[in-house]
């Protein structure tokens, strides 16, 4: 982490959630910056220029998805992570098709919300070239010579398994929608029974215990997300 | 009345000009067979071979062609067997009486015979009009709400009573509105509503009016034996108003009774079924309530008394305590988020309508994420997956089936001992689609309990108070299960202590296998 505490703007009309966010990510050494409606994020975004958006969907004023269609529009590509509720899967969705980088699930826990917050910031700062080598422990790739390495040993990959694992290593710890990697790796018009098909297949092969994913983990109902 | 015009129209109608034709070809049948036979059976018989032919018309057609089959008969008998032969001169003044009576006879034979046949006519038409208001009745007792049988008696009565039919029924507020109408768009003009609300809300219909006049139609009230009106039923033909004749009364006051006895029996039933309501949902209160103390003041109570025990005497605790404290903090805030997503869900399901999201699902994915949202409520269970190798994706929604197997794990590992296995197995069943089961080994559901455990609120046992949940948790798992096309079942195990929750889903749900290699 640099020197300068990075500013974060935290978009959230609840108080109590603003004040928790405030302490917690302030201890870990971010400068917070705050906003209760969305017209209030508008401005502060112009103004303060912060380098990650926590946003809330449910915004007194307006939808929070109408927040980033403006944002976007823009052309402001600061990383926007919502904070979103359990059962609201296509709200997700949506956010993410704006152009939201990652979402947090209410009640979240606040390790995984700042490693959602880092790996934002990753991305931001590597927009033009990701490392060549990915390692998250079990898995190791290297992009550069398609090699693929689970503890130690060596994994074949077809095409597609391998299309696939790019995919998520290039955006590893994001969450990436069925959609947009379907769109990537058949186009636009596959059936994501291939996706599901290809993705058990995949688990067989990198993972200890596929049917307890460690690696390639499961967003139900939105997509999949690389543990970086 | 319709069935008079009917048989009218048949006693005419049939006549002409079809009716001559025969009565024609009756006289020339006559007129053969009498010349075969005049040899045989002497001049004197004759005739009665042209009475004959003059009864059958009349029988058949009526007074028109049997005069002209008598008539006819009249002239071909003295042609051609009157002396003198081939000339219509009548020389025997008793050959003159025989032909008088010839025309007497036919006129009563047709008209006897014509009476006779419109009472065949008319048994015939009620017979059909009693089968057509049997189909009325039973049609309409058979509606189940306000507009199908406004639609209903619309089509009957137009049928009946061959008139464009209007039905007219007040809606929640009292306000009278055509709820059906027998030609489709047919409506009633701002001015003539406005003239029947008004009469309607004077109590002029309640207190007794037959009957009103506005613009092209005449109105009628569907009343109630008790007296008062139900509704109003428009009659119109054509554009024309047409009053009711009194044959047609008696059958359009069944009619009306019918359809008055019908809203009523709709209105009763509809004040049963929100008493039923009132008392259910009043009993849902208060089991929700009492859930809602229990299950939010144990956990609250936990966190409040760790909380202050860690900021108000700090020093008590050594680390491996207050790691303890911390770690019932997180446990308890989990256990009333697990609470709140139930209610949610409840409240969810009550108000209908869930929106799927149905996408070719790996099953064993959906059973991944929900061991994963499971985290330490399962944390002391073994937890085993036992699915077919080869089962194929599921059309259903991700997030309600994850619900589902999160709520039956939830309840397996608060009935089943620390330690002991908890299996999830997925089987295909040959063409009859495919069942999840959630095995645990707890002590089983007591007997006579194993429909009821879905129930809200239901718990198995008395001492169940005791165990952390919000008794509602089943009753999403059966009402998800069923959103998605499928039913959940509970059984004992029979081979040890423990029960079973089982989930099948119809072969409709398998998604279309497809070709396992790269597509395109």
């Amino acid at each position: 982490m640099s020197a300068v505490a990075l500013p974060i703007l935290v978009v959230e009309d609840e108080p109590s959630l603003r004040r928790l966010l405030r302490t917690s990510l302030s201890a870990v050494g971010y400068r917070v910056l705050e906003a209760g409606t969305g017209r209030a994020a508008m401005e502060s975004l112009a103004r303060d220029a912060p380098d990650v958006v926590l946003l809330d969907l449910g915004l007194p004023d307006m939808d929070g998805l109408e927040v980033i269609r403006r944002v976007r529009a823009r052309g402001t590509r600061t990383p926007i992570i919502v904070l979103s509720s359990r059962g609201d899967e296509r709200g997700k969705i949506q956010a993410l098709d704006l152009g939201a980088d990652d979402y947090v699930t209410k009640p979240f826990g606040m390790g995984e919300l700042v490693a959602r917050i880092r790996t934002a910031l990753r991305h931001r700062l590597q927009q033009d070239g990701a490392p060549a080598v990915f390692s998250n422990g079990d898995l190791t790739v290297d992009l550069t010579r398609r090699l693929v390495t689970v503890r130690g040993q060596e994994v074949k990959l077809s095409n597609k398994e391998w299309d696939i694992l790019k995919l998520l290593v290039v955006h590893a710890g994001k969450v990436l929608t069925h959609r947009m990697i379907m769109e990537q790796v058949w186009g636009p018009t596959a059936d994501v029974q291939y996706l599901r098909i290809y993705v058990r297949q995949l688990r067989q092969k990198i993972e200890e215990h596929p049917d307890r994913p460690q690696s390639i983990l499961t967003e139900t109902g939105v997509g999949y997300r690389l543990r970086a | 009345m319709r069935l008079e015009r009917e048989s009218s129209v048949k006693a005419g109608g049939h006549s002409e000009p079809l009716g001559y034709v025969w009565g024609l070809a009756a006289v020339a049948l006559a007129l053969g067979v009498a010349g075969l036979l005049e040899p045989l059976a002497g001049l004197e018989n004759v005739d009665l071979v042209f009475v004959t032919a003059v009864v059958a018309i009349a029988v058949r057609f009526g007074l028109g062609p049997s005069l002209i089959a008598a008539i006819g008969s009249v002239l071909a008998y003295n042609f051609f067997f009157i002396h003198p032969p081939f000339s219509l001169e009548v020389a025997d003044p008793k050959h003159f009486a025989a032909l008088i009576f010839f025309l007497v006879f036919a006129v009563i034979t047709s008209n006897l015979a014509a009476r006779v046949r419109v009472q065949a006519l008319a048994a015939q038409e009620q017979a059909r009009s009693i089968q057509a208001l049997y189909d009325f009745s039973r049609r309409i007792a058979a509606v189940a709400d306000r507009g199908e049988l406004a639609s209903s008696t619309a089509a009957g009565m137009a049928k009946l009573l061959g008139r464009d039919v209007l039905v007219l029924l007040p809606d929640e507020h009292g306000t009278l509105q055509v709820t059906a109408a027998s030609l489709p768009g047919d409506e009633l003009d701002e001015f003539e509503l406005g003239a029947l609300r008004a009469s309607w809300t004077t109590g002029d219909w309640a207190a007794g009016r037959n009957a009103m006049r506005v613009g092209p139609r005449l109105f009628y009230p569907l009343r109630r034996d008790q007296g008062g009106a139900l509704g109003l039923v428009a009659l119109s033909r054509e554009s024309m108003r047409e009053p009711l004749l009194p044959g047609e009364e008696p059958m359009f006051g069944a009619l009306t009774d019918q359809v008055a006895s019908a809203l009523e029996r709709l209105r009763l039933g509809h004040e049963r079924d929100a008493a039923r309501l009132a008392v259910e949902s009043e009993r849902l209160r208060t089991a929700l309530l009492s859930s809602l103390s229990h299950d939010l003041k144990t956990p609250l109570a936990t966190i409040t008394g760790a909380i202050t025990a860690l900021r108000q005497t700090p020093d008590l605790y050594d680390d491996e305590s207050r790691d303890e404290l911390t770690t019932m903090i997180q446990d308890e805030a989990e256990r009333m988020t697990r609470f709140v997503t139930n209610l949610l869900d409840m409240t969810r399901l009550e108000a209908g309508g869930i929106p799927l999201t149905l996408d070719p699902i790996d099953i064993g994915e959906v059973i991944a994420t929900a061991l994963q949202r499971m985290g330490s409520a399962l944390a002391e269970h073994r937890v085993a997956v036992e699915l077919d190798p080869d089962l194929p994706l599921l059309n259903l929604d991700a997030v309600l089936l994850e619900q589902v197997l999160v709520n039956l794990l939830d309840n397996a590992s608060k009935y089943a001992p620390p330690g002991s296995t908890v299996t999830i197995s997925g089987q295909r069943r040959k063409g009859r689609g495919i069942a999840l089961a959630v095995t645990d080994e707890g002590p089983g559901l007591p007997a006579g309990s194993l429909e009821r455990v879905f129930d809200k609120f239901y718990r198995a046992r008395q001492g169940d108070r005791q165990r952390a949940g919000t008794g509602l948790g089943l009753a999403i798992c059966r009402g998800f299960v069923e959103a998605l096309g499928g039913s959940v079942t509970a059984v004992n195990r029979q081979d040890r202590p423990g029960a079973v929750f089982t989930i099948s889903f119809p072969q409709e749900v398998l998604a279309a296998s497809f070709d396992h290699e790269e597509p395109r």
